[in-house]
């Protein structure tokens, strides 16, 4: 299959799915995000067997590899908001700063202390990877 | 005409972006991460070209409609690494928790010891989860997008800015431990340069990432009673 067409087909089908999920949260007035709900949605599908992973592997293998591009235009709009830096830069700059370095390390240290070491390693992980 | 800046708002962004990652691969530091990188160029091509942020926000539009797909497409990794978190579900899941409430309690706690008004501790609040996420929270419960986005695009950068070096120093040094950390806290941002270490390291922050999103829209309204 030409893989420009599967590409497109694969990114409707995750709008599709994506638009479902926005569709249910609002029916049921669930407070979870759509696209949340689209997620595991998605994830449903797959662990049933209804989609294979393969239909929409191609899109989403991509989408997630450059996920980083897609909050690019979304820290743009940061240029609007020199007030909100000028009013507050520096107490921002040290309640994000220190409450993310703090995140990170309790966040990794918990994992690796819990895991048994090594037994999470590369070999194990070959088998999973994307 | 704004056809013609639409196509080039976006064109600059693409552009940027590819370069940004080649330099980071070339040369990685803080200050190439391609987001950080891409943010200050585009914003400095911007004020070159005599635009402003309005002038952009139609091809901001078109680039952050892929978001949805984009974050629903996170299934894939969640699903592809199920087995592999099923079997680590304990210390991932005790990793996530004890992480975002670290990341909160003190985030709260600095801002309300520096008496920082109310619409930025909204914002603190969602500051660790993906941004269509945390918008949609914020909108859900009356906060400001815009401030909620320019919270997690900030620890976002910034994560991807500190954390590889700090981890390295204090060597947390498995991949499934830093995979969680990246997406736990930095979200897209952190995932994206979890993949950059290794795509095992990239699908357990993304499917980190996608579990933080989940718990932190779960808990929202338990969390919203401490602002």
């Amino acid at each position: 299959m030409n893989k420009t067409f599967a590409f497109i087909v694969q990114l409707i089908l995750l709008l599709i799915i994506c638009k479902l999920g926005y569709y249910l949260a609002d029916l049921l007035h669930l407070p979870i995000p759509g696209n949340v709900i689209g997620m595991i949605l998605l994830f449903i599908l797959l662990q049933t067997k209804v989609l294979k992973v393969e239909w929409i592997e191609l899109t989403s293998g991509f989408l997630v590899k450059h996920l980083a591009f897609f909050f690019i235009p979304i820290s743009i709009s940061l240029m609007t908001m020199g007030w909100l830096f000028i009013d507050f830069g520096l107490p921002l700059a040290l309640t994000l700063g220190v409450s993310l370095i703090f995140g990170f390390i309790v966040a990794a240290w918990t994992v690796q202390k819990l895991s048994h070491r090594g037994e999470v390693n590369q070999h194990d992980s070959a088998h999973h990877n994307l | 005409m704004t056809v013609l800046i639409t196509i080039y708002s976006i064109l600059i962004t693409i552009l940027a972006y590819f370069i940004g990652r080649k330099i980071y691969a070339k040369h990685p530091s803080p200050f190439t991460t391609p987001v950080f990188f891409s943010t200050v160029t585009i914003i400095l091509i911007l004020l070159i070209s005599g635009l402003d942020f309005d002038d952009y926000s139609q091809g901001k539009d078109i680039i952050t409609y892929f978001l949805g797909p984009a974050t629903v497409a996170l299934a894939v990794p969640l699903y592809k690494n199920r087995k592999i978190i099923v079997k680590y579900a304990i210390p991932a899941i005790s990793g996530m928790i004890f992480g975002l409430m670290v990341t909160l309690i003190i985030a709260f706690t600095i801002a309300k010891a520096l008496s920082l008004p109310q619409f930025i501790l909204q914002g603190l609040a969602v500051k660790s989860i993906t941004v269509p996420i945390a918008v949609e929270i914020t909108e859900l419960y009356g906060g400001n997008a815009n401030i909620s986005a320019a919270f997690v695009i900030l620890t976002g950068v910034l994560g991807t800015m500190i954390a590889p070096k700090m981890m390295d120093k204090l060597n947390i040094t498995m991949p499934f431990a830093r995979g969680i950390a990246y997406g736990t806290i930095a979200h897209g941002l952190g995932t994206a340069q979890a993949a950059q270490e290794s795509e095992f390291t990239g699908a357990v922050a993304g499917a980190a990432m996608a579990i933080a999103g989940i718990l932190i829209s779960c808990f929202f309204p338990l969390i919203n009673h401490f602002l």
